[in-house]
């Protein structure tokens, strides 16, 4: 046997519970006696190890997370001291744990060179003796005389393993095999590697979750669980063993583990991700890249019985999948077809009903980042419905609401985090400004300028009342749309005189729907409820725009809108007047598209779901 | 490592550190380290205008009297100020590099000695412009003053960093402390108008007797050798107190960091 490097004779380690003591003076006073048996209480992390690390030899520590392998390299790199037993380390450790510890951010990389050499245990001689290959390896150009905080992470890592690299190490300690940097750099760093591996000289100790990495590079090796040794021995015989263990206990949950297998307090570090059935195999090359690639994977939920009845609320939930997608992400809708839910990162439900409430705890109960969208721009809440909203409004992360009526109006029924709140304009499809063939709808149905009013008629939409005030206009008024009420609807077209036209409802977003709107001279809405995004759209494709002056028409349309009170036939005679003189500003439409259109009205929350938690 | 190569190591880590803290200190800062000279200016101003001429203080070269006090007091109030935080305000240090930690709070006082002797040659100044001038003794009573200073600082300042690792509520309290030593040393009035029957109470307050020498060897050109051995004893105090505590805990810092 060569002469040891490291040995390791019965060594035990705990770590306080400073829980009562670290709160303060106050904390530990008022709680004595639990602060002082707290003094004594000690987790213990290690218990009686005993191994021995040759010089030159290439030793790797595996096992779970919290089995002690980075006390182990805490109490080689001589940061930890243990309770009891002997820690001896022969020769200088080189810890490559967290890349350019010790940098100052003010500094130049240069001077940071010196400073982390010296720290390293070098004199200021021996570093300036390296300084240039240091410089060259790092390859930072002329970054290497500015401040290390202007520059990126991956410049960082590289010059931290760079001065790892470069000065003589002795013992290098290595958390996960690091290859940082793009691919040019992690090639270099593989080839440092190789060549410290062969050396005599220079023994390299490994923790490492990747078990192929440590039959790759190490000799020995040691599985540490329970806080103990459990096997020590040739790494190839000790990874097998290991593998035979924890493969029976894990089969069936791969990709859960391999995520849990990233430890939390490595900065860089290329993990494997085997997405068996979803996106392939990945191979990222840092931790956040794994994280953002995970969290991009977004499915779409709602209630069971929702694509039963498919109406405004369900094309909307198709319209975000899809437009999701363009942004580049994953995108599904929950059904038979969509993944299984280990494979998304995300989960966005749509609506606050009852029965939507199994799918979300479901949801929740795995830890996924949920967001809630309620569409809940109406004020009136049943009894019922406003419990749900409540326990669906806590189980989720973040609330979508699409306009800050509806925010007000949800937060009237439900009290939430300001910081949950998430504001996304009512998001309005392209194709809203596609182009319609000229006189489409005009040509159609022989018609010369006419008001359009599209929509369901219903009481509360007010198409009897507007008809009534309207009834001496010269204009013709175009209603297109089904009834919800045959009685309104027959009263309706009883009421309106006879150049007023009633027409079938047509194809959402359709040409002739389109045409219809856009060929206008005034698109009329004056809801005694708010309007709904029809209204948006409208506006968005060109149309003047005629609406009731309420909180939600004003937050969207702001000065476009010519705005009247839906009740008072004065204030409607004089809208329309005013609306049918004054052109529409096409800078206005402009700035509406800009806020409305997706995907782009989509960008926050993709931010959103790209954040990780 | 043998002796002689770890010796050397010891000095290009403390050099090394010390020129990242002076130059760090006032990177991006206009006046730079006018600061530190600005700051015990400042202040000896104000108590002049308050004490000499609103109050009447019957004091001769009362400026000067506040100056050459209230620049070693600046030296000691930032270390000790900051003495609780050094160990706290380096993790990465502390938890990920293997190096002789005691260097940390070594480095920071020795910057703000650097500051403090920076500041001797703009004292002097002061000095001859009100008709003093100093006396041969600086060349060996600076230094002595210095090792006794930094020697205590040093003990002060590991034994509050260390403990305030354990004890968070530290820093708060030291601040308190500094503010309360202040008043009760003569900085901002002079020995001479404390009646000598209460001198005791300087020689029990382990603070005064080093800024009661500091001014007697600035202003007065001698070395007080009434109060030397308090500052003396003091030194031997604070040092072994300050290093005993920090050998107990040190091994600890890692876990509590």
């Amino acid at each position: 046997m060569r002469d040891a490097a490291v040995v390791f004779e019965d060594v035990w380690k705990s770590y306080p519970s400073y829980t009562h003591v670290t709160g303060g003076i106050k904390g530990f006073l008022f709680h004595l006696p639990q602060a002082l048996k707290g003094l004594r209480g000690r987790r213990t992390a290690l218990e009686g190890l005993s191994f021995e690390i040759g010089r030159g030899e290439n030793f790797g520590f595996i096992g779970h997370n919290g089995a002690g392998k980075s006390t182990i390299l805490g109490l080689i790199a001589g940061v930890l001291s243990p309770d009891k037993g002997k820690v001896e380390v022969n020769d200088r450790v080189s810890p490559l744990l967290e890349l350019g510890a010790g940098f100052h951010p003010e500094l130049s990389g240069r001077v940071n060179i010196l400073l982390n050499g010296v720290l390293l245990g070098l004199t200021r001689e021996e570093v300036l003796e390296h300084e240039e290959k240091i410089i060259e390896f790092a390859g930072l150009g002329e970054f290497i005389d500015m401040p290390v905080r202007t520059y990126s992470s991956g410049m960082y890592a590289k010059l931290g393993f760079s001065v790892v690299a470069n000065l003589k190490p002795e013992i290098l300690l290595l958390d996960e095999i690091l290859a940082v940097g793009d691919i040019t750099f992690q090639h270099k760093c593989k080839a440092v590697f190789e060549e410290f591996r062969k050396k005599p000289d220079v023994t390299m100790v490994l923790v490492s979750h990747s078990l192929d990495n440590v039959v790759e590079v190490c000799d020995r090796a040691a599985w540490i669980e329970g806080k103990k040794v459990r096997m020590i021995g040739e790494a190839k015989e000790v990874v097998a063993a290991y593998k035979a263990v924890n493969e029976r206990n894990s089969r069936g949950c791969g990709v859960t583990l391999e995520r849990e297998a990233i430890p939390a307090h490595i900065g860089t570090n290329r993990v494997e991700l085997n997405y068996s059935d979803a996106l392939g195999v990945l191979s990222p090359r840092s931790s956040k890249e794994v994280l953002r690639i995970n969290n991009q994977a977004v499915l779409l939920t709602t209630y069971p019985e929702a694509f039963l009845h498919k109406g405004g609320g369900e094309y909307e939930l198709l319209d975000i999948a899809h437009n999701l997608r363009k942004l580049g992400l994953v995108a599904d809708v929950y059904s038979p077809f969509s993944k299984s839910l280990a494979n998304y990162g995300t989960v966005i439900h749509f609506s606050v009903n009852a029965s939507g409430l199994p799918i979300v705890e479901a949801v929740k109960n795995t830890g996924k980042k949920l967001i809630l969208w309620p569409n809940f721009w109406t004020s009136k809440v049943a009894a019922n419905e406003n419990a749900i909203a409540t326990r669906l409004a806590d189980l989720a992360d973040i609330i979508v609401f699409k306009s800050h009526t509806e925010k007000t109006n949800f937060e009237n029924v439900v009290s939430i985090y300001a910081e949950k709140a998430l504001i996304i304009p009512t998001a309005v499809a392209p194709i809203f400004i596609d182009s319609t063939p000229e006189n489409l709808f005009r040509k159609s149905f022989d018609l010369n300028e006419y008001l359009v009013w599209v929509g369901i008629f219903e009481p509360r939409k007010n198409q009897l009342g507007v008809i009534n005030v309207l009834r001496d206009l010269e204009l013709p008024i175009v209603f297109i749309g089904n009834y919800r009420d045959e009685a309104y609807y027959r009263a309706c077209k009883a009421a309106a005189p006879d150049h007023f036209m009633f027409l079938e409802p047509m194809e959402q977003a359709s040409d002739i729907l389109r045409a219809a709107i856009r060929e206008s001279r005034l698109y009329l809405e004056p809801t005694l409820e708010p309007a709904g995004k029809s209204v948006i759209e409208a506006a968005i494709s060109g149309a003047r725009v005629l609406v009731a002056d309420q909180p939600w028409e004003r937050e969207h349309l702001g000065r476009f809108a010519v705005y009247v009170n839906p009740k008072d036939a004065a204030s409607i005679r004089e809208g329309v007047r005013l609306a049918l003189t004054t052109p529409v500003d096409p800078e206005q439409v402009q700035a509406l598209a800009q806020k409305h259109l997706m995907p782009q009205v989509l960008d926050r929350l993709v931010s959103c779901i790209s954040e990780t938690a | 490592m043998n002796l002689p190569e770890k010796w050397l190591w010891y000095r290009d880590l403390l050099q090394v550190l010390l020129h990242k803290e002076l130059s760090v200190r006032y990177k991006g800062s206009f006046l730079g380290f006018v600061w530190s000279l600005l700051n015990p200016l400042a202040q000896a101003l104000i108590f002049y205008l308050v004490f000499s001429v609103y109050m009447r203080f019957q004091v001769s070269h009362y400026l000067v009297a506040l100056l050459a006090a209230m620049f070693p007091w600046q030296w000691f109030v930032n270390s000790v100020n900051e003495g609780p935080h050094t160990f706290a305000a380096n993790p990465t240090l502390v938890k990920k590099v293997a190096f002789p930690r005691q260097a940390i709070p070594l480095v920071m006082i020795l910057q703000n000695m650097i500051h403090f002797c920076i500041a001797l040659p703009v004292y002097a100044m002061f000095m001859l412009a009100d008709g003093l001038s100093p006396g041969w003794i600086w060349l060996w009573g600076i230094p002595l003053m210095l090792v006794l200073t930094l020697a205590s600082l040093y003990g002060i300042c590991l034994f509050l960093g260390s403990v305030n690792l354990f004890f968070k509520d530290l820093g708060n309290l030291t601040v308190i402390l500094t503010q309360m030593a202040f008043f009760a040393t003569p900085i901002m009035y002079t020995l001479g108008q404390v009646p000598e029957k209460y001198y005791w109470c300087f020689k029990i307050n382990p603070v005064a007797p080093l800024f009661i020498c500091w001014r007697s060897l600035l202003m007065d050109n001698v070395i007080n050798y009434d109060f030397l051995p308090y500052v003396a004893g003091y030194t031997v105090l604070f040092s072994f107190l300050g290093f005993s505590v920090f050998r107990r805990l040190h091994r600890r810092f890692a876990e509590v960091l």
